[in-house]
């Protein structure tokens, strides 16, 4: 599986204005569901889960957020991403005392527990390149945005 | 034979993922291991015979087991640390 492939250019949503993540999740399921990619149950799924189990991450140069549900709520695979007009409050997946102001949200739809390890793999390894991660900050729409994942991602990463 | 166990808010896909490379960590290192990825809910269960707890949600209960920081695992921040941890308690 071409884990690349998982991004899709009408997945991508930059400058989303919301007031908190929560808002965001609502925003972001809607257009999910509305595609088919999830479940009608998905956006409370993923709002619940992120309540108990926050997945705001600290990576070298950016602080991310992944957020996602059981594999109940997904019709089909896919990583959609969302970057806000400005940074909302995400709290830290290692420390629920911490949170983290984040402007990039990675949204994962998994299937097959298994066979998608490799997604979580695919983007840990997309964020350690810094010319992937610096192409993302400098990214100004989704086609920018879509061309920062792909570039990268020519067979080497994986 | 060691038992590792890695747990995650909803065991679909960072727990295994950490534990995949905790895995490979270990067999480069020439360090056997049981390394298994756990449903949280049912890591009180696992804990009494796991030896090494590698924890990625930040709960605040503490185990008689120790217990490293998975996410290090995860974005390769801080992973040195937490693997020479990892094969001192293991070796």
């Amino acid at each position: 599986m071409q884990c690349n492939q998982l991004f899709q250019q009408n997945l991508l949503y930059y400058n989303i204005d919301s007031q908190n993540i929560y808002q965001l999740f609502e925003k972001i399921g809607s257009l999910l569901i509305a595609s088919e990619y999830v479940e009608p149950t998905f956006t409370t799924a993923l709002i619940e889960r992120e309540k108990h189990f926050p997945t705001g991450l600290q990576l070298e140069g950016i602080t991310i957020a992944i957020p996602h549900t059981d594999v109940e709520h997904i019709r089909e695979p896919f990583i959609a991403a969302a970057k806000t007009t400005e940074p909302l409050k995400v709290g830290d997946m290692g420390n629920t005392d911490n949170q983290f102001d984040v402007s990039y949200f990675f949204f994962l739809g998994i299937t097959e527990p298994e066979e998608q390890v490799e997604v979580l793999q695919y983007l840990m390894n997309l964020f350690s390149d810094k010319r992937f991660v610096n192409a993302l900050k400098a990214a100004s729409n989704e086609s920018e945005l879509y061309e920062a994942i792909q570039n990268p991602v020519r067979s080497e990463v994986l | 034979m060691k038992r590792v166990i890695v747990a995650c808010g909803s065991g679909v896909a960072t727990s295994q993922t950490v534990a995949l490379k905790v895995q490979k960590i270990l067999s480069e290192n020439k360090v056997k291991a049981n390394v298994e990825a756990v449903d949280i809910k049912s890591l009180d269960q696992y804990i009494p015979h796991s030896d090494v707890y590698i924890a990625i949600t930040g709960g605040t209960k503490s185990y008689n087991i120790p217990t490293l920081n998975g996410i290090a695992f995860l974005t390769g921040m801080g992973m040195e640390e937490e693997t020479d941890q990892l094969i001192k308690i293991l070796k």
